[in-house]
């Protein structure tokens, strides 16, 4: 029902979210996440983001982000994240946690020949 | 009796000279008061600022902005399927690390520490630190990988004013 409705109503705009845990420097959890946006939003931010890829002729928009993910990741890297670090050290061991959530980001895709630009969308 | 009238007579005429008394003949002759107009205005954040840099309520600083630098790291993990796998993950780790030291930086670290000593002698000794915040605008200047250990720099550029309006707590 949801893959429905996304098809039906979603457009070419995005939501990314991300969230990321890792212990001791070591990453144990992290899930990136694209979805197209079931309400459309109007307004466009002064922000965009170049990823200098070409997009292939018979992909949809959609498997292109996904394609990409870790790329577009990278465009959101300066939006808001939350950060969340607990650190027990004792006498015998030390256990550090760190817990970064990227707040979700609304953008729309649009292809040039050369790249793709993301820009963002206000909340 | 005569100066008994001719002095009521004076009184009431002092009396409609200083009370204003005119007639209404007179007040439809007087120009109309224009209009006063209601001016809505939203206003917002900058608007405020601007108005307290012009009415100089504002320290005005022109020094240059403030840059808070780290160095996440991250280390690859052992059951990675191949070597690119192992930085890619790696990196993640290290921007997370990045990410939690920016976050000491510019909020703090809560410590909380616990001793148990028993005997006279010390038992146990805990501490615990803990880093809560939100990060915005940080932008990644240089990374590497060298020998498993990702390294990943970044930096996030503030002003002054900026940091007094987030962080003057």
């Amino acid at each position: 029902m949801i893959f429905a409705l996304s098809f039906l109503y979603g457009g070419e705009q995005f939501v990314f979210t991300a969230r990321t845990h890792s212990q001791n420097h070591i990453l144990t959890y992290d899930k990136l996440t694209i979805s197209p946006l079931m309400r459309q939003r109007s307004k466009l931010e002064n922000k965009s983001c170049q990823i200098m890829i070409k997009k292939s002729e018979n992909g949809d928009t959609y498997s292109f982000l996904q394609e990409h993910i870790y790329l577009v990741a990278e465009c959101f890297m300066g939006e808001k994240i939350r950060v969340y670090d607990y650190g027990e050290q004792s006498l015998q061991l030390a256990n550090y946690q760190t817990d970064a959530t990227a707040l979700p980001v609304y953008f729309t895709v649009d292809f040039k020949e050369e790249f793709v630009t993301l820009t963002l969308l206000g909340r | 009796m005569n100066k008994w009238i001719a002095s009521l007579i004076a009184g009431l005429v002092l009396v409609m000279f200083f009370s204003g008394c005119m007639s209404k003949q007179q007040a439809a002759n007087l120009p109309p008061e224009p209009e006063k107009k209601v001016i809505i205005q939203k206003v917002d954040k900058e608007d405020i600022r601007q108005v307290m840099r012009e009415e100089k309520l504002l320290y005005i600083n022109n020094a240059p902005e403030r840059v808070f630098e780290v160095m996440g790291e991250g280390i690859a993990p052992q059951n990675t399927i191949s070597p690119a796998q192992a930085m890619a993950l790696a990196k993640r780790a290290a921007l997370a690390d990045a990410y939690r030291q920016m976050g000491a930086k510019l909020y703090g670290v809560r410590i909380s520490a616990k001793d148990t000593i028993q005997d006279a002698a010390l038992k146990d000794s805990r501490i615990v630190a803990q880093v809560d915040g939100i990060i915005k605008n940080a932008t990644i200047t240089n990374m590497s990988f060298q020998d498993g250990l990702y390294r990943v720099r970044m930096e996030l550029k503030m002003s002054e004013e900026r940091w007094s309006e987030i962080f003057s707590y």
